[in-house]
């Protein structure tokens, strides 16, 4: 399947910071894959990136490649943006999804009506390359 | 009858504003208005409880509690710390006191806080800086009221109800608010649940009337040991179950985004007091948003999951009813007091039960719970008062 980039969402001032834990996740967004942590001692996938596995605590950790199919578990649209210097225009729908090999993640739903972003919708994800890296988000399956 | 672990003995309230006052004199004044309102004095005190900076109020403030208790001239006593666990640093600040007492680490203690919510257009990328995660929640640019609307909606979308449940419980509250001296909403007089619902949307099941208002407050209690209760010059309340549950640290983490650790905390606080969630004649419930009091009547046990609202609409929570909700307005309706706010919960209950409601005073007030949370409902602290 082709990968979908979005631009023009985040804010300049306001990305996520790098660092030797989470450099894998946002280095293959900004490649079009969603990469999360895969704890080699008892399997689990888990997002987001820590150093050590949620579960067991194994720090033998490695990055695995999700199809990016997810669904929404709930969504909740923004009318008053939570910053004045915000400059993607509002409503946007935030969103908790459901990655389809386990893990949730909070994001965005791109590309179409905010009201038609609803619990069970099936979504797929998209990146948005910021400089070096890149940012999960998703659209409409 | 439930065995008192300690008993409030004073308080003093920070009337909710703006107030343009110095942090640490609020402290201050509030400290020395609460042991003047429980006939003590400096030299009684044994122990100090602060809650520590939330909202950047300076780093010159970072040893808030030792500060405190030089300028107050506290100087033997057994127990002093500053905590932080957000809107809940209040009744764990009251958690904290009570074990001390019930160990014999203190007889007296001082608890404090006073503070400020900034108004959000100043502060808002700062706040949510300090709200959700800041490398996987925060560039996504939720508001707060976006991160408690998913966990809200997630609730809504569980029981089967609308967004109109939460006006119910705003309109309520304003019923409350307008009768209340200090209440900063009381000026907007009665709502109605078109008015909550027609207000300018914010975010998720959210509008401008679902959402507290930002303020400065805060206030101080003193705990002193049960077997000082007959000595003081107010009715004893005492601490008689308490309860915490913690379930997760940012919200992508949340287990079920449905549920909260309210219902470890309550069930552990109701245990330990020897009462079912039924007996509670009042409730004061931090409601940062107006989803909260209907969630947590239910994660408490007061209600059965999706019959909130039913105690709303049969007039229970108003005033005159069987069970009183948030009387004083609520975060929603009183003030927001930012670093202070979970404090008004304990303060506005400790009010009624000694019969000294500022505003509407409640008829049978004997057994209470005050439920306050940190953070997006990630800890959740409960405290069941009796008075006798």
């Amino acid at each position: 399947m082709t990968v979908t980039y979005l631009e023009g969402l985040a804010d300049p001032e306001v990305l996520p910071r790098i660092d030797e834990v989470n450099r894998g996740h946002f280095e293959a967004a900004a490649q079009g894959r969603l990469a999360v942590r895969e704890c080699t001692a008892c399997g689990l996938l888990f997002h987001y990136p820590r150093p050590f596995c949620p579960r067991c605590h194994s720090a033998e950790l490695k990055w695995t490649d999700l199809s990016g199919d997810a669904t929404v578990l709930v969504a909740a649209v923004v009318s008053r943006p939570p910053w004045n210097e915000l400059p993607r225009a509002a409503p946007y729908p935030v969103v908790v999804v459901r990655l389809a090999e386990g893990p949730q993640m909070l994001s965005t739903v791109e590309g179409c009506d905010p009201a038609a972003v609803v619990p069970g919708m099936a979504v797929r994800a998209a990146f948005e390359r910021v400089g070096d890296i890149g940012m999960v988000r998703f659209i409409p399956a | 009858m439930p065995e008192p672990l300690a008993t409030l003995a004073g308080f003093s309230e920070v009337t909710p504003g703006r107030l343009d006052r110095p942090f640490l004199d609020l402290h201050l004044e509030s400290a020395v208005a609460a042991l003047r309102d429980a006939g003590m004095e400096a030299s009684d005190v044994d122990g100090l409880i602060c809650v520590g900076s939330m909202m950047g109020e300076s780093i010159e403030h970072t040893f808030l509690s030792e500060e405190i208790q030089d300028s107050l001239g506290l100087h033997n006593l057994g127990l002093q710390l500053g905590v932080q666990l957000g809107g809940g640093s209040h009744l764990a600040m009251l958690g904290v006191a009570t074990r001390a007492i019930q160990s014999g680490q203190c007889s007296a203690v001082l608890c404090v806080s006073a503070g400020v919510f900034p108004p959000i257009r100043d502060v808002g990328r700062r706040l949510m800086t300090m709200t959700c995660h800041p490398d996987y929640e925060l560039p996504y640019a939720p508001s707060i009221p976006t991160l408690y609307g998913l966990i809200a909606q997630s609730w809504l979308d569980q029981v089967g109800q609308g967004r109109e449940v939460f006006a119910e419980a705003v309109v309520a509250q304003q019923e409350w608010a307008v009768a209340h001296p200090t209440s900063i909403g009381a000026g907007a007089g009665s709502f109605t649940v078109e008015q909550v619902l027609d207000a300018r949307h914010i975010a998720g099941p959210f509008g401008y009337l679902d959402c507290s208002i930002p303020c400065e407050g805060g206030g101080a209690f003193v705990l002193v040991s049960p077997d000082r209760a007959a000595g003081l010059p107010h009715r004893s309340v005492h601490v008689v179950g308490m309860g915490e549950g913690h379930t997760h640290g940012f919200l992508t983490s949340m287990p079920d985004l449905s549920r909260t650790g309210a219902v470890r905390s309550g069930a552990t606080a109701f245990a330990q007091a020897g009462v079912s969630p039924a007996d509670i004649q009042l409730a004061q419930l931090y409601d940062a948003f107006s989803s909260n009091p209907l969630m947590l009547l239910e994660e408490l046990g007061l209600a059965e999951r999706g019959k909130a609202v039913e105690l709303y609409r049969e007039g229970a929570t108003r005033p005159g009813g069987r069970l009183p909700v948030n009387t004083n307005g609520g975060l929603l309706r009183f003030g927001h007091s930012g670093t202070a706010s979970g404090i008004c919960g304990v303060l506005e209950a400790y009010q009624q039960m000694t019969g000294r409601a500022a505003g509407i005073q409640v008829e049978q007030a004997d057994l209470a719970v005050v439920h306050a949370y940190g953070s997006m409902l990630c800890s959740h602290v409960t405290v069941v008062l009796e008075g006798s």
